[in-house]
């Protein structure tokens, strides 16, 4: 687009943004949220209407224009693919301080962050990282390879660490240049840490394909250790493993029994679903899930599986705060305080299968199963 | 090099003894009889078989392969002759169909076949029930006794993805016919040259539109629109719209009030039918389009967007020029409004291959192919017929193409 957006303007929505970020983090009541939230986001699409001209478009001929929404299912959504084809930015070019490139995006896509969306995104999962580890900096063991930062600078995944390692005392990366586990420091680091908390963080696909099957024949004592595990689901659904075996093959094998799975969109850093003792996925105070019918995109109830929708009222410089992913989930309960946690409680199916067509009329294999 | 047969049903085989039972023997002939009475007896049984009855798209394959409409064809090729004329097959005729349409395989094989020639067809990996519903049937038939003939001069086969091996059949091929896409056939060029002597046949991504005369549809009583919505959803719908046949755009040729009154009627009249018929796209084909519209939307003249159902979703541009030719199939439709067809004229291009009509006078029909020249559009064929692969195809004279005529003067 060739408009420039006017510069500032988001002092409103960026201190709605910081009170849902100080607010417990999950300990809003789902109604309370879903008031605040919506009132969040309300305000966050007109800014991005005013703001970003692509997003004024998108939303006149398809979500009716300049309107009033009652609910949070009333909000318009971009699906999440948009960002990998097309730049959407609210604020000036000069104001972008870091862009966080999309996985499989062109060369100009990427997620435009000013300094205080980077702010409150790292401020997030500071919040969510604490809660998990608790308050003090821990030894941290990152299930990957060092020169990811520096190669990869730009990758949500890089950010994801660098924002990580400022809440450790140290880091150790157990991946070696080639991706492969580095023995040698993996039980160095256990050696010193080992025997009290430390932390550990990888992608999921990392920690099943290559740190449990060493850590197996190893025969490590990770029992003060802390995994939380994210990501690569789009290998994992050509896997076979539920999150369910890979929690008793972990504790078994090694004896670690805190592990929290993480979901979050790249495109929406720092909003992430942590899991409890339950096994579900919570949502912080600052975003939320909405799960939508694949055919007519309306709000399901609880209980009901479809389409993810993930909100955040942290992007304030692009248009990101309201996006359709490309995932299956259902959320199995409200507001049950089964592990200190309200809220909407979800489960991530996977990701919706796309297999080429096939004649009109021959049952379809996408068929969503809770 | 290893392949697998499914038809004839041998399993797996070393490709070169593929090749050497295909190379020996006695060759074709056009339209023999053992031919015609395996197309006739394959399509006996595919008209019967239950699963035909959920596939639309199998009962008119069948309907092209029984005897009538076969003779038809005869007799067809047999007044196209010249007495100094002798056509006979090329010899081995290697198919490469695509994975999206599942039916294409059977038609590209028949038209050959009924030149007399031998074939090789290579079937996508990622084989649907349909398609495997088929080949079981083939091979079934083929295993008759009477069958040795037509037996011995096919083979359909699978292997995965190998350079060495498409380039291996490709070097023994007289005839290569290349179902796109226009990557695959790039790809297949650079990395599978033919002998000199051999010819390819390729058929490119192409583009299909649909032109309505608003007036004709908007005085259509309810059978008569319902009659036509049949129609039109089985041009769209067929094959997910992924078909290069089925149409994308859909051109109004009206004024304002007539375009008004009639795509009220009719949109709602296709949207019944496919839930008549029990049609859902995929979740993710869904979602994919979902992704498609929001981006043309941003890159083109898109004025406003109505879904009717889940099925279709129609995108109404207020002009042609800025619309690209991309698309997701699943029902999608692009919807513009023009006061005659000579409004695309200038607009269409090479790529452009059916359009499909309904409402229109032969006179309009006859002036747009004269005006545009071989700019574009190789066929224009009433609402129904989008999808009917017949002789005349992308341009191509299938049943000209497939035999070799030889000249014979005598003194």
């Amino acid at each position: 687009m060739t408009v420039e957006p006017t510069a500032g303007g988001g002092d409103a929505i960026g201190s709605r943004a910081d009170e849902l970020l100080a607010a417990p983090l999950h300990g809003l009541r789902q109604e309370d949220k879903d008031a605040r939230l919506s009132e969040a986001l309300a305000a966050l699409t007109q800014h991005h209407r005013a703001a970003c001209a692509a997003y004024r478009r998108i939303t006149d001929v398809l979500a009716g224009g300049e309107r009033r929404y009652a609910r949070l299912a009333e909000l318009p959504w971009l699906p999440v693919g948009l960002f990998r084809s097309h730049e959407l930015r609210s604020v000036p070019a000069a104001e972008v301080v870091t862009t966080v490139s999309v996985v499989g995006g062109g060369p100009s896509a990427g997620i435009h962050l000013d300094r205080a969306t980077a702010a409150r995104s790292t401020r997030a999962i500071e919040r969510v990282a604490r809660a998990l580890l608790g308050a003090a900096p821990l030894p941290m063991l990152m299930i990957e390879r060092g020169g990811l930062v520096a190669g990869e600078p730009r990758s949500a995944r890089a950010g994801g660490i660098r924002a990580l390692s400022a809440l450790a005392s140290e880091v150790c990366f157990a991946l070696d240049a080639g991706g492969e586990l580095d023995q040698a420091a993996v039980e160095g680091f256990l050696a010193t840490h080992g025997a009290r908390p430390f932390a550990m963080v990888g992608h999921t696909a990392s920690v099943w394909e290559q740190f449990y099957p060493a850590i197996a024949s190893w025969g490590l004592d990770l029992s003060h250790g802390t995994l939380l595990h994210s990501g690569g689901r789009r290998r994992l659904t050509v896997q076979v493993i539920d999150n369910a075996t890979l929690k008793a093959k972990l504790a078994t094998a090694a004896g670690l029994t805190r592990i929290h799975n993480v979901y979050g969109l790249g495109e929406q850093p720092g909003a992430v679903l942590v899991e409890g003792e339950d096994g579900l996925l919570y949502p912080p105070a600052f975003a939320d899930v909405v799960i939508r019918d694949p055919m007519t995109f309306d709000e399901l109830p609880t209980g009901k599986a479809g389409v993810v929708q993930m909100v955040s009222a942290l992007p304030t410089s692009y248009p990101g705060h309201s996006l359709l992913t490309e995932d299956l989930g259902v959320v199995e309960r409200v507001d049950v305080d089964v592990c200190g946690r309200l809220g909407k409680a979800v489960r991530i199916i996977g990701r919706a299968p796309h297999h080429r067509a096939r004649g009109a009329g021959e049952p379809f294999p996408g068929e969503v199963a809770p | 090099m290893i392949v697998r047969v499914r038809v004839p049903a041998a399993g797996e085989q070393a490709l070169p003894t593929v090749l050497a039972r295909l190379g020996d023997g006695p060759r074709g002939e056009p339209f023999a009889d053992d031919v015609l009475e395996l197309c006739n007896r394959f399509a006996t049984r595919l008209m019967s078989d239950p699963v035909a009855r959920v596939h639309p798209e199998l009962l008119t394959l069948a309907m092209l392969m029984r005897k009538p409409e076969l003779m038809r064809l005869k007799r067809e090729f047999e007044a196209g002759g010249r007495p100094d004329v002798v056509r006979v097959p090329h010899g081995l005729v290697f198919h490469l169909p695509p994975a999206h349409v599942d039916t294409l395989f059977v038609y590209s094989w028949v038209w050959s076949v009924l030149a007399g020639n031998s074939n090789l067809v290579r079937l996508s990996s990622r084989s649907s029930p349909a398609v495997e519903h088929l080949c079981e049937l083939l091979a079934s038939e083929l295993d008759r006794p009477d069958m040795a003939g037509p037996r011995a001069r096919l083979a359909m086969i699978q292997y995965a993805h190998d350079p060495a091996i498409t380039a291996a059949i490709s070097a023994r091929a007289d005839v290569r016919i290349v179902w796109g896409s226009d990557a695959t056939i790039a790809a297949i060029r650079r990395e599978a040259p033919l002998p000199p002597h051999a010819r390819e046949l390729s058929f490119s991504d192409r583009w299909s539109l649909l032109a309505l005369g608003a007036e004709a549809v908007a005085s259509l009583h309810d059978t008569g629109t319902d009659q036509l919505a049949e129609r039109v959803w089985s041009d769209v719908f067929w094959f997910d719209q992924l078909g290069c046949a089925a149409p994308r755009l859909c051109l109004w040729i009206g004024d304002r009030a007539q375009v008004a009154a009639a795509r009220a009627r009719l949109w709602p009249a296709v949207a019944a039918v496919a839930t008549r018929r029990g049609y859902r796209p995929e979740v993710g084909a869904r979602l994919g389009r979902e992704l498609f519209i929001h981006r043309a939307v941003l890159d083109g003249p898109v004025i406003a967007r109505t879904d009717f159902g889940p099925s279709l979703a129609v995108l109404r541009v207020d002009r042609l020029d800025g619309l690209r030719r991309d698309h997701p199939g699943t029902g999608l439709l692009f919807e513009a409004v023009a006061p005659s067809l000579a409004s695309i004229d200038r607009w269409v291009v090479r790529k452009d291959q059916t359009l499909t009509h309904f409402g229109l006078s032969r006179q309009e029909l006859l002036g747009l192919a004269e005006r545009l020249g071989g700019r574009g559009i190789d066929r224009i064929v009433p609402v129904g017929q989008a999808m009917q692969l017949g002789r005349f195809w992308d341009g191509y004279d299938l049943g000209a193409e497939l035999v070799r005529a030889v000249h014979v003067v005598v003194g």
